[in-house]
Order: structure tokens, then C-alpha cells, then sequence
């Protein structure tokens, strides 16, 4: 294991991945180039994390390598950081926070007035487990739950009441909006300055999906112009550096990047890339193998 | 002709409160602090609520 808390550059990663038969990737970009290098005696790279974007997995399947993801564990952590960041928000926590730890004195009725969540509208953004997560939490607070995605989803409905709404509706309508897509050529930018147009000035955005989905430019600009009310965002378009001017803003809650951070799920992730580790270097498709053609790859020179 | 009841509120609050009770004559504190007595003691003096 890399002991060091740093990205290895390419000619330390191609050093260190020669000769092995599995390769475990944190937030480490593994391209054409380490596919190739590696593809003589390397079965499989174990993404630790749902997020696969620094793999190229075409690659990796073309050298006969598995790539593996963690996607069903990091389900309720991921959901869980959604509502802390959409509770936090709207009830300006870290600002409530900063104010006690100053001492200050002014304890009145109007101070650090936040918004109420309670029977509000929750806008979803790509049905998915970790949304349908999300949504399932909303009834606790008596929420009318909206979805939106490529297409309507019987099971987000069946599990959550939700319903189905296109984007521009969802914009328009939602109190909250929380966004659970994965991040593909398609929802690259998929909100920006049309969508901050569309929502409510007391609307509050969420992202703990992926960054390069929210337009960040765009998103600094709307909140400056007070085009909706915050953001709770746990990640960037150019992580872990941030827009200019998005950490003055003082309605938005920022986190580094941690929707997974929770000790149980960071020790199950390591026991599903282990699983699939071991089901890999045993001849067995790995049971979350995202490329399972890439078997028929294997043994060619 | 009958004056109106008259009330007093003593922390800002939101400002609501003026059409919630649109009958009544109601002032305000405006300042972010707590009155002192004798201040609280003057400006209700006289009043049917606060």
C-alpha cells in the first residue's frame, strides 16, 4: 500500500504496478498507456469507490484487465452526506457554528434564520440507488419527492413515492434539489446558468454526485446574483481546487469530497475490492466487474 | 372615534407580524439587543399588549 496521502505521479505508479497481479485504485488515473504497461501480468483494477471516470475502462478491457467498482455500499453513507449537506444548508449551520465559537452575543429571533425543510418539495436528479437513498430519507420529513432522469423508473417510485418530472419542471418546482448522476459525456454540465434560471430564489442545490456535472462558473454567478438560495456541494469540477470566489460565498456548505467518509463504509468498500480482488486472481469474473468482455481479452500478447 | 388597541413588540421578528395584526396599532424594537428596564417600562407604558 501507497503510505503516503499523495496521487503517485505516472512513472511512480508504472513502477509500482509492474509485476502486480491486482492493482486496488483510489483516485489515481489509470489510462491507455498503465493499461498497457501493466497487461501482461495484472488481472484487475479494483476501483475503490463508486466513481469510475479515472479508468479507462475501454482500455483496461481491450489488455484483458477487470475493472471493478464498490457501488452498493457507498449507497446510504453517499445519502446520508446528501442530508447532512441539505440540513446544513438550510439551516446555515456552519455560520451558526462560526458565530457561537466567536462569542458573539446577539441571540435574537432573526438571527441565523435559515429555511424550513419540513413539507417541502425535494427535487432528485438521476434515480439511482444512491437517489432513491435520498428520497427514502424525505419521508421523515413529509416531503413531496420529485425525480427526474433519462427515463421514468418504476423502482424509484415503487420505493419512494416519487414522481417522475422533466428537468426543466424539476427546476422549477423544487424546494431542494439534490443531485445523484453518475458523471458521462451526457451530464457533463447537465446544470448550469439555463437551469439556475429556472429555480426558486429560496431553492437550495445539493451535489455530492460528482462536480464536473454542476457547471461551477455558472454556479458562482447565480449565487452572487441571488438567483436561489445555497449550495451544499462535496464536490468540485477541478477537485480539490475550487472556482474562484465559490469559498466567499457564505451560502454554501463545502466538504472535501468525503459522501463515503463513514469507518463502516470505507471498511466494506475494502471488502468488496478485496472480494473482488480474489475472485479476479481465482480465474472468476469479479462479481462487480464493470467490463466482463474483458475476459475473452485475456492471454492475448 | 375609537383608537385602536395598541401593542408593543420587544425584539425585531418578522415583520409579518404588522399584517397579522393589521387592526391593532404595533411598534416595534428595531435594535438588535434586549431592552433595559426602565426602556421596556417606557415603552409599554400604556399599551394593551406586548
Amino acid at each position: 500500500m501507497n503510505s503516503e496521502d499523495r496521487v503517485l505521479t505516472k512513472d511512480e505508479l508504472l513502477d509500482k504496478m509492474k509485476g502486480r497481479d491486482a492493482v486496488l485504485v483510489i483516485s489515481t488515473i489509470i489510462d491507455e498507456e498503465i493499461c498497457r504497461s501493466v497487461k501482461a501480468k495484472c488481472k484487475i483494477f479494483a476501483c475503490y469507490g463508486v466513481g469510475y471516470n479515472n479508468i479507462d475502462v475501454e482500455s483496461a478491457t481491450k489488455q484483458g484487465i477487470y475493472v471493478t467498482n464498490t457501488p452498493d455500499v457507498v449507497t446510504d453513507a453517499t445519502a446520508d452526506l446528501a442530508w447532512t449537506l441539505l440540513l446544513a444548508t438550510a439551516r446555515r449551520i456552519v455560520e451558526c457554528d462560526q458565530f457561537v465559537r466567536a462569542g458573539k452575543k446577539g441571540w435574537n429571533p432573526m438571527n441565523l434564520v435559515g429555511t424550513q425543510v419540513t413539507g417541502k418539495t425535494l427535487g432528485i436528479v438521476g434515480g439511482g440507488r444512491i437517489g432513491q437513498a435520498v428520497a427514502r430519507r424525505a419521508q421523515g420529513f413529509r416531503m413531496k419527492v420529485i425525480y427526474t432522469d433519462v427515463q421514468k423508473m418504476p423502482a424509484f417510485e415503487a420505493a419512494t413515492g416519487g414522481q417522475f418530472v422533466d428537468k426543466e419542471t424539476l427546476f422549477k418546482s423544487a424546494d431542494f434539489i439534490s443531485v445523484h448522476a453518475p458523471l458521462l459525456p451526457s451530464t457533463r454540465h447537465l446544470i448550469g446558468a439555463d437551469e439556475f434560471k429556472l429555480m426558486k430564489k429560496t431553492a437550495i442545490l445539493i451535489n455530492d454526485a460528482r462536480g464536473p456535472i454542476v457547471d461551477e462558473k455558472a454556479l458562482v454567478e447565480a449565487l452572487r446574483k441571488g438567483q436561489f438560495a445555497g449550495a451544499g456541494l462535496d464536490v468540485f469540477e477541478k477537485e480539490p481546487d475550487l472556482m474562484d470566489g465559490l469559498s466567499e460565498l457564505p451560502n454554501v456548505v463545502l466538504s472535501p469530497h468525503v459522501g463515503t467518509s463513514t469507518t463502516e463504509t470505507r471498511i466494506e468498500m475494502a471488502a468488496v475490492c478485496a472480494r473482488d480482488i480474489i475472485a479476479a486472481l481465482s480465474n472468476q469474473i469479479p462479481p462487480n466487474c464493470l467490463n466482463p468482455q474483458a475476459k475473452s481479452n485475456q492471454g492475448i500478447p | 372615534m375609537m383608537t385602536k388597541a395598541s401593542a408593543y413588540v420587544t425584539r425585531p421578528i418578522p415583520v409579518q407580524i404588522f399584517d397579522f395584526l393589521e387592526d391593532y396599532d404595533v411598534e416595534m424594537n428595531s435594535e438588535d439587543r434586549v431592552l433595559t428596564k426602565d426602556e421596556l417600562l417606557a415603552k409599554i407604558k400604556d399599551r394593551d399588549a406586548t
